[in-house]
């Protein structure tokens, strides 16, 4: 019997020391292929005695093995590196922008933002979303609100008028023509909140002929001004986010509320710059007060058995002294690059939704 | 409102600062607007003299002064034409601060001017913050001593403070009724206003006739005063008149005007010898005019109160004097009116008339009805001071008073109200102090001052007790919790509306919102019909009519940005449209315009023009959020004349045009000077709504099958006029259970096909759920999707 001991070990050999596929696949060939050395040895054991047989069939079943074991290891080892070898080449500019970078840059509206904000925190707070029409007539706009013709309140509003013959029409100089839209559905008890586009006859710094407001009123049997304290400063404090801010009631005039207050935040002022929740100085940014009752009278609401409040505050305004834009008719410039610095994300805007 | 505290320490006696006096003044409702308190500012002013006056070498209008402080002599290089030898001025020294204004500082440096030397500036009142005038500098008289520091001479006459005054408080629109204001809020001790009875020399010898005692002008009075002579006011009225801002005329007007201020009484003064005949009040009739104090003509109209002699108009009540008997320095008999005019009829004449005047101000507020008297007394004793002469009678006709109204309320609707218990003792004193008369405990009765006309309702004496009593005091009580029985949930619009904006934000278009007001010129382009809704009184004319349409708008706004060198850019608005004057008729609109190329020039993107197909997937996407699929829509190639023919459809739903989409036609951009290509949809969101179903809750399942699809392609020749859209249907109708999808992958038109033709690929995936299709079922199919697009489109199959 031949000795196959070193035709197994140059095998073995020789097997280790390949580096590609293809010296792998000729290896095998060689010897396991249909002429290849080992085959034919295999072939030619029928010669043998029945213990060489046995021997030499053991034999070289485990070499089989032990090479198709070792093949399988080198051909691993050998992709392994050819995809080492390959990622190694394929090297990018990985500071290259990419395709998204000019793309996702535009922005909703802050006033949009502003509002959904405020709409929310009222929402949750319990009042109703409702809206009332831009143009309105006089009725709704001033008579109902306790703002007769002549009466001095008319002139801190400057009316834009619509051509009209049949009634007189004007824009809304204010959002609470809802109020009483509401209040003559004469049910009890009323919360509500109304934003929405409004109008005066001003343009200047300071002043836009449109702009938007938000009016709540809440109407019960037995709400007070302590509640309309209450419901503010809990409103302010969500809407800036901020729970040290500090309110000032201070006793103003509308014809539409009696006794009537005017809101002030306080804030420092430091080289322009507003920052509210802290100082001594005082930033007006609503104005509210008890439901005067002849409003609720020419709705037709018993005023002896139902009291209410009311605010009405400024989107804008707002929307200034929360995040800082200096010039309130930027808001209507439609500059790209205003909109994109003041602007907010889609995914930054809140949904409207409450329970 | 503006006021000195020295004017207002004539009536109130108080040891707070001025900060303590301006917030108490906010907190009772008189919100202080500005306060000049030059004592902080002026510590380094010096008293100094010009010793000599040179002229500047260099400049012909500085002068070079040789100034003395007190302790040395400095040059000092002025600009002042006031500047002269022997002047007493004030100084500010090198490293004195300026403040002007809360920004705006400087600091007083060593300097050289226009090549002299100069240590110092000599200071106008602005410098000082004493006066918003810089005519000159200051002239101080021998009662100044060089060398001192200046800030010791402020006093309390130098103190400016500005309140705004709601238009319900007229009895604040004077110096004494602030002052009592404050008393009523404890803020120091009120010095009750006294006034002289003049005794009549003589009878006023003028016939009075006020035809309007019973409606516009209750109450009026005159009297006569002879002998006058009006010369200058005195020194410590004209610095009053200059620190508030009243312009100084002569002793005798001036008066008047302190009056109104000081008191809240408006008068008017005429020369006596001027008037022709006989006093009478009345309604102006339409056509007759009026020559003011101001020199203005101006036309009266039907109804206007006005006080006439036998000439005609010579005064407009209540609002402005005449020309014609004004009084001059030659003026020697004047005669004094003081009157109530109802607010209503000044506000009316005031307003067409649009004349502004301190007058105006406080009758159209409500003045005291009772001050009509006093008034004339006042003035009678101020004139006899300052002008001397005779005074004659009072004469007065005038209706009789009516009786007080009384309000009365329980002592609990305070709480009710304020949702805090006041106590008695509190409310007792309060409306004493305010002036009011009452009686009772748990139901009070009160009568209101005649100075408080505003008080009329108890909710308006809810109102006094609350803003005296502090509303800073009023504790902050929850509403009371309970579940908000009528609670709905946000409407589908309103929830739709912030939907769609984040989506079409996430699709890289920025939100702008655009007047709703429009040019109507503009409009007219883009509107066939003429039914706007115009503005009487617009803005300008570029804002004249409320828009019909959100295009014009942001088409304007897209110019805005392009005129920046800004093209590749989208906007949408999605806001109100006026299409009628009722309610109804105001519909929310979307409108997107895409300007520029869909990809800007960059490394890894090609650049590509937009094109209808962009504006198509933009719209789909709102459909989307509707659950409305385009497909299942009607699109029709008829749309606006400013889209183009061609590349543009309008959207129906259940026979209602909801919608347009397209590409703009370059005639409605040219009118915009836009030489970009520009594609656009509009979409009526009021109506298309009213489409808008929420999905149910829960899902139906989901089914998929376990078999494989099979794909295959066809290529038809068809008409061009044909949608392949229609195609599609028409393939899924051939077997709706097994074909799951057809896809176009192939639109050709050109040379190498019939030019009334067009070739369309189209992919069709075809699948079972029960099983695995043979090749003849699949070739079934096949045979039978191309027999029925032929037959229908005379296609040909390529």
């Amino acid at each position: 019997m031949k000795n196959y001991d070193q035709l197994i070990d140059s095998a073995l050999v020789e097997l280790e020391s390949c580096e590609t596929l293809i010296s792998l696949e000729e290896l095998r060939l060689e010897y396991f292929g249909k002429n290849g050395e080992v085959t034919s040895i295999l072939k030619s054991l029928s010669k043998l005695s029945e213990k060489d047989k046995k021997e030499v069939g053991k034999k070289f079943n485990l070499f089989k093995q032990n090479f198709f074991k070792n093949l399988e290891k080198k051909k691993n080892i050998i992709e392994q590196s050819q995809i080492e070898e390959k990622l190694q080449k394929e090297k990018i500019d990985i500071s290259l922008p990419t395709r998204e970078e000019e793309k996702l840059n535009s922005k909703i509206h802050p006033i949009t933002h502003t509002a959904n904000e405020i709409i929310s925190i009222l929402g949750s707070m319990g009042l109703n979303y409702e809206e009332g029409p831009d143009v309105e007539n006089d009725f709704y706009n001033f008579t109902a609100l306790n703002i007769p013709e002549n009466h001095p309140a008319r002139e801190m509003h400057d009316t834009f008028y619509i051509e009209n013959n049949l009634e007189k029409l004007v824009l809304r100089t204010h959002t609470s023509p809802v109020q009483i839209r509401n209040l003559q559905k004469k049910k009890f008890p009323l919360r509500i909140f109304a934003p929405g586009r409004t109008y005066r006859c001003d343009s200047d710094i300071t002043h836009t002929p449109m702009f938007h407001q938000v009016e709540g009123l809440v109407v019960d049997h037995s709400v007070t001004f302590a509640n309309l304290k209450w419901f503010l400063e809990k409103f302010c404090k969500t809407f800036f986010d901020n729970e040290k801010l500090k309110l000032r009631f201070r006793p103003s005039y509308f014809p539409f509320t009696e006794p009537s207050a005017e809101v002030d935040v306080n804030c420092s002022i430091t080289s322009g710059k507003i920052i509210l929740g802290e100082g001594d100085k005082w930033m007006e940014i609503l104005g509210c007060g008890m439901v005067h009752p002849n409003v609720l009278k020419m709705s037709g609401v018993d005023d002896d058995q139902l009291k209410g409040f009311a605010f009405g505050m400024g989107i804008e305004r707002l929307s200034m002294l929360k995040y800082g834009m200096p010039d309130l008719r930027d808001f209507y410039d439609s500059n790209i690059n205003w909109l994109s610095h003041y602007g907010f994300s889609f995914l930054e805007t809140t949904d409207l939704s409450w329970r | 409102m503006k006021f000195t505290v020295g004017w207002l320490k004539d009536y109130l006696e108080f040891d707070y600062s001025v900060e303590e006096l301006c917030n108490k003044l906010t907190d009772i409702g008189l919100e202080v607007e500005k306060v000049l308190d030059p004592s902080k500012n002026l510590k380094d002013f010096k008293i100094a003299k010009i010793l000599k006056k040179n002229s500047h070498p260099n400049a012909d209008k500085l002068s070079l002064c040789e100034v003395f402080d007190g302790n040395e002599n400095l040059q000092i290089v002025c600009g002042a034409n006031n500047a002269r030898e022997n002047l007493i001025t004030v100084l500010a020294p090198v490293n004195t601060i300026i403040f002007q204004g809360e920004k705006n500082e400087f600091k007083i440096r060593k300097s050289t001017i226009r090549g002299e030397e100069s240590n110092g500036m000599l200071c106008s009142e602005e410098e000082l913050g004493l006066s918003d005038s810089s005519e000159g500098i200051i002239e101080l008289d021998e009662n100044y001593k060089i060398g001192d520091n200046y800030s010791q001479y402020i006093n309390d006459e130098d103190i400016i403070i500005e309140v705004a005054i709601t238009p319900n408080r007229a009895d604040c629109a004077g110096v004494y009724g602030i002052a009592r204001d404050l008393f009523a809020a404890d803020f120091g001790k009120l010095k009750k206003k006294k006034i002289t009875k003049i005794e009549s020399k003589f009878k006023t010898e003028i016939k009075l006739v006020n035809k309007l005692k019973d409606s516009d002008c209750p109450n009026f009075s005159i009297r006569l005063i002879k002998n006058v002579e009006n010369k200058n006011s005195s020194a410590y009225l004209i610095k009053r008149f200059e620190k508030t801002g009243l312009k100084v005329i002569s002793s005798l007007v001036d008066v008047t005007n302190f009056i109104t201020i000081d008191y809240c009484r408006p008068l008017h003064v005429f020369d006596y010898d001027k008037i022709q005949g006989n006093l009478i009040i009345r309604h102006s009739k339409k056509g007759e005019s009026f020559i003011g104090l101001d020199d203005e003509n101006y036309e009266l109209d039907e109804g206007m109160v006005v006080i006439c002699d036998d000439s005609g108009v010579i005064s407009l009540a209540g609002i402005l004097g005449g020309k014609t008997t004004a009084c001059d320095d030659k003026t020697k008999n004047v005669l004094i009116e003081s009157a109530y005019f109802l607010p209503a009829s000044i506000i009316k004449s005031g307003r067409k008339l649009n004349i502004q005047s301190d007058a105006r101000y406080r009758f159209e507020r409500g003045i005291d009805p009772d001050s009509v008297v006093d008034g004339i007394e006042y003035a009678s004793y101020m004139i006899l001071k300052s002008c001397g002469g005779e005074p004659g009678s009072i004469v007065t006709d005038s209706k009789k008073i009516n009786e007080k109204k009384t309000i009365k309320i329980e002592k609990a609707f305070f709480e009710r109200v304020l949702g805090i218990e006041i106590s008695d003792k509190f409310i007792h004193d309060k409306l004493k102090k305010i002036g009011c008369d009452f009686n009772g405990n748990d139901n009070l009765a009160v009568i209101p001052p005649s100075w408080r006309s505003d008080i009329k309702i108890k909710e308006d004496l809810v109102e006094e007790i609350a803003r005296l009593y502090g509303l800073e005091k009023i504790p902050s009580i929850p509403l009371d919790s309970q579940i908000n029985s009528n609670k709905k949930k946000i409407s589908n619009i309103q929830a739709l509306r912030n939907k769609i904006k984040k989506l079409l934000v996430s699709r890289n278009i920025f939100e702008i919102i655009t007047w709703s007001f429009t040019d109507e010129k503009t409009l007219k382009l883009f509107e066939e019909k003429e039914k706007f809704l115009k503005i009487t009184n617009p803005i300008s004319s570029e804002l004249s009519c409320l828009r019909s349409n959100l295009l014009p708008n942001i088409l304007s706004a897209i110019k805005k940005n392009i005129n920046k060198n800004i093209v590749n850019f989208s906007f949408f608005e999605l806001g109100p449209v006026f299409l009628g004057k009722e309610p109804n008729e105001q519909y929310d609109n979307i409108c997107v315009v895409r300007s520029g190329k869909i990809n800007e020039k960059s490394w890894i993107n090609k650049e590509r023009n937009l094109d209808f197909f962009d504006i198509k997937a933009d719209l789909s996407a709102v459909l989307n959020c509707l659950n409305i699929d385009i497909n299942n829509l009607d699109i029709f190639r008829k749309s606006k004349p400013y889209y183009h023919p061609g590349k543009s459809a309008s959207l129906l739903i259940s026979d209602q045009t909801v919608g347009f989409f397209g590409e703009l036609s370059p005639v409605i951009l040219n009118s915009f000077d836009i030489k970009n290509q520009l594609v656009a949809f509009e979409l009526n969101l009021t109506k298309l709504q009213k489409f808008y179903k929420n999905k149910e809750k829960s899902k139906n399942p989901l089914v998929t099958s376990q078999y494989q699809a099979s794909k295959r392609d066809f290529s038809f020749e068809i008409d061009k006029d044909v949608f392949s859209l229609e195609i599609i249907k028409l393939i899924k109708n051939t077997d709706h259970k097994l074909i799951k999808d057809v896809k176009v992958f192939d639109s050709y038109e050109g040379e190498k096909i019939n030019e009334k033709k067009k070739a369309v690929g189209f992919e069709v995936t075809i699948q079972s759920y029960e099983k695995t299709l043979t090749d003849s079922e699949i070739n079934e199919i096949s045979e039978n999707i191309i027999s029925k697009v032929k037959k229908k489109y005379n296609a040909k199959l390529r």
